[in-house]
């Protein structure tokens, strides 16, 4: 007898003649997410599992496979030589002695004689005796149902365990993304969103010292150590952008304000994701939520880039993001009030619907160019990873 | 590094960290043991109790706890009280008092909160149309840590007493004691708080007097340490280097006073000027020096000092983290100014070319920033 979890993998069947490419990335994020856990991974017959583990690190290797996109559930399971008497033995000690069961039967190895259902049947036999009454089998409305898989390999599973995890698909095989974090609600939820696609992801954030505080930046990298714990380890780019606030409060009319300054993180991101080899920028923006998320402004600001924005959560409530950021546990640390570089600037009346062209004029007054460039010579790359948590 | 923010804590001074080294290795004996080394430390822990009631001019028990916000909560929730009684605070207490005042509302005493002045002292009268039949406890502290406006508290304990002499009185001495004259006989009190750290000890450390004849439940239960009141095993490595601190504080306490008077004067001297409001008037304990910057945030100018090696501080570093909606009234600001709240706090170590620096260094900044903001 060993225990043993067994992984079942998600949408990735769905995947022909890439599917190994799929497989090989989720098995290294296995084992990526599992450092540090004395355990293995092993895969036999198109399936994975996780072997050579203690019984007290069982619930810690679980916790984090739950987190491991392309996923979609694992199960503890009590690995045996295909013994049926044994079996229905051990499924009676292990298992509860109480309750609304069923048993499933998957028989692989067509050697054995009986049928799986006749196994089942006499496996339930076995839990119903040595249950003393405790036990009634439901087919239909069971409170558990055990699970008996015999390989053909001579050794059975034995689970009754069905753990839900996170679905998608494996984090590096949907390319790379860069991420604008930046210390709200809404950002890290859009990571998480596509890193569950696939998508590794890299981080910029703008930091206006001594306008916002070391504090506010230090929030920033415990919300990308959150999310890493499903998307892995993000590189964070922290690029000083006071300067550049400066030079637009002094040359550009303040309704602007804003949309200048996003314009221009827009091109910071555009550089930094060529950099990095990133297919695409994400945010984390939401239609309508703010004066910046408008349809014209998302469209004055979208048109300085060429690459593809992803913006996931564009159609949700803010509702519905605080939901997921609270699945996620990076609400709780979102809501710190330290200010952020946007609502330091922030005027009475930002414009709602910007022009491109009015834009475009304004920053005539501006050298782009130099600003931007100045910023990235200046950016201060952290890596961020959920075992610095 | 120029560090004026000495009433959120202060360097722990060589000595003591000598010190509990000394009692953290050598003589890290347990003092309720039974053998020789536990008994010699037991008996040093006593004579830094006797001392340190000495050097408050109490006259009654110490019990050391672990920090000042520690000792008031063990006499808001362990004086002896009727159900529903009566609890007396000043509307601007440190967190430390008002929020386990806030938790006794909750328990159903009648919790009510004294008005103060514009630097946070109690009003008198204010205080005097509170009291009635009914009222068990009063926690007034005797110096403000935003403002450092202090209270009188032998004439406030005096008004209580005067009313019903039954009605307990405690004073929160965290930003007092050292600093200015504490005589714990002379003002009546029955329990005062102290901590260490705002006076060069180390934190970790705090204490509480109780006046000769009174009593209060646990709020720590265990093997009964400190007359019953505060179980724990002693943290004697703090406690030698607290009565340390405070032996060389209050020793130097007058000439320590003259220096923080004059650089609080040049403090006045910088910030007269009509885009700020200074909070503290001249009343107030010379080692807290509050300013409001119209239009500035506070926290901006706090965060632009740093490239100077400059540390000051924004209202009170305790509730730095929330926006605080509980300012009395006659602390409140015109809106302008309201985020713009910087707390200046000396020490003894502090020079008037500290103060120079800080204020040339905070009006080169100011002059640069306030360009960028709204106007």
């Amino acid at each position: 007898m060993e225990r043993t979890i067994l992984i079942r993998i998600g949408e990735i069947f769905l995947k022909g003649n890439n599917r190994n490419y799929f497989v090989s990335t989720l098995k290294h994020n296995i084992v990526e997410s599992l450092e540090g856990v004395q355990c293995r991974l092993v895969s036999s017959n198109n399936r994975l599992f996780i072997i050579g583990y203690s019984e007290s690190d069982e619930q810690e290797i679980i916790s984090r496979l739950t987190r491991v996109f392309g996923i979609y559930s694992v199960s503890p399971a009590i690995k045996m030589p295909t013994d049926l008497e044994k079996i229905a033995e051990t499924c009676s000690e292990v298992f509860p002695r109480t309750g609304k069961f069923r048993v499933t039967v998957n028989r692989a190895d067509k050697k054995i004689p009986l049928k799986s259902m006749d196994i089942a049947r006499d496996i339930g036999a076995v839990m119903l005796r040595k249950a003393k009454g405790g036990l009634t089998v439901d087919l239909f409305n069971f409170g558990f149902e055990v699970n008996v898989d015999i390989r053909e390999n001579g050794y059975s599973y034995i689970f009754y365990k069905k753990i839900l995890c996170s679905g998608g698909l494996p984090v590096g095989c949907g390319g790379n993304g860069m991420l604008l974090l930046s210390g709200g609600i809404d950002s890290p939820v859009a990571a998480y969103l596509m890193a569950k696609r696939g998508v590794k992801i890299y981080a910029v954030h703008y930091h206006s010292f001594p306008f916002t505080s070391e504090m506010a930046k230090e929030k920033v990298i415990k919300l990308a150590r959150i999310v890493s714990r499903y998307c892995g380890p993000i590189e964070l780019a922290v690029v000083p952008f006071t300067e550049i606030q400066y030079a637009i409060k002094e040359n550009c009319p303040i309704e602007y304000m804003i949309t200048i300054m996003r314009r221009i993180m827009m091109r910071i991101a555009e550089r930094l994701a060529i950099e990095k080899k990133c297919g695409a920028i994400i945010t984390g923006e939401s239609l309508g939520q703010v004066a910046s998320q408008t349809m014209e402004s998302i469209n004055v600001t979208n048109s300085v880039v060429s690459l593809p924005v992803f913006r996931p959560l564009i159609g949700s409530d803010k509702t519905e993001i605080i939901d997921i950021a609270k699945k996620i546990d990076t609400f709780e640390t979102s809501i710190l009030p330290y200010e952020d570089c946007c609502t330091v600037f922030l005027p009475k009346n930002p414009v709602i619907k910007p022009s491109i062209k009015a834009a475009e004029e304004m920053e005539t007054a501006l050298d782009i160019e130099k600003l931007v460039t100045d910023a990235i010579n200046n950016t201060e790359t952290i890596v961020c990873d959920f075992k610095d948590l | 590094m120029i560090f004026l923010d000495n009433a959120s804590t202060t360097p722990t001074l060589p000595e003591c960290a000598d010190i509990m080294k000394e009692y953290m290795t050598d003589k890290f004996f347990n003092p309720s043991a039974p053998y020789g080394p536990s008994v010699d430390v037991a008996k040093t822990l006593d004579k830094c109790r006797s001392n340190v009631c000495k050097l408050l001019k109490g006259d009654g028990k110490i019990i050391f706890t672990s920090s000042g916000s520690e000792s008031n909560n063990l006499v808001l929730f362990g004086s002896k009280k009727p159900n529903k009684c009566r609890i007396i605070i000043s509307e601007s207490e440190h967190p430390a008092v008002k929020r386990p005042a806030d938790e006794l509302k909750q328990r159903g005493y009648d919790v009510v909160a004294c008005p103060v002045d514009s630097c946070g002292r109690v009003i008198p009268e204010e205080l005097q149309k509170l009291l009635d039949e009914n009222t068990a406890l009063v926690s007034i502290m005797h110096v403000n840590n935003e403002t450092g406006g202090i209270n009188d508290i032998k004439s406030l304990c005096k008004m209580v007493k005067t009313y019903n002499k039954n009605i307990l009185f405690h004073s929160d001495g965290v930003q007092a004691v050292g600093k200015i004259d504490v005589s714990l006989n002379d003002s009546g009190v029955d329990f005062y708080s102290v901590s260490g750290h705002k006076f060069h000890a180390p934190r970790g450390v705090g204490v509480l007097f109780i006046k000769s004849g009174l009593n209060l439940k646990p709020i720590i239960f265990g093997g009964g340490q400190e007359f019953n009141i505060r179980s724990s095993t002693e943290n004697v490595a703090g406690i030698v280097a607290f009565e340390y601190a405070l032996e060389r504080a209050i020793k130097s306490q007058k000439e320590n006073y003259d220096n923080a008077s004059k650089c609080n004067a040049e403090l006045r001297k910088g910030f007269d000027r009509e885009d700020v409001i200074i909070r503290s008037d001249e009343r107030c304990s010379p080692y807290i020096f509050n300013v409001a910057l119209k239009y500035l945030r506070g926290e901006v100018i706090l965060h632009s000092l740093e490239k100077y090696d400059i540390f000051i501080g924004t209202g009170s570093a305790c509730s730095s983290k929330k926006t605080d909606k509980n300012t009395p009234e006659n602390m409140k600001l015109p809106q302008e100014y309201e985020k713009g709240i910087i707390r200046v706090s000396l020490s003894d170590k502090t020079t008037i070319s500290d103060i120079n620096t800080f204020i040339n260094s905070f009006n080169l900044e100011y002059n640069t920033l306030i360009k960028y903001m709204r106007g």
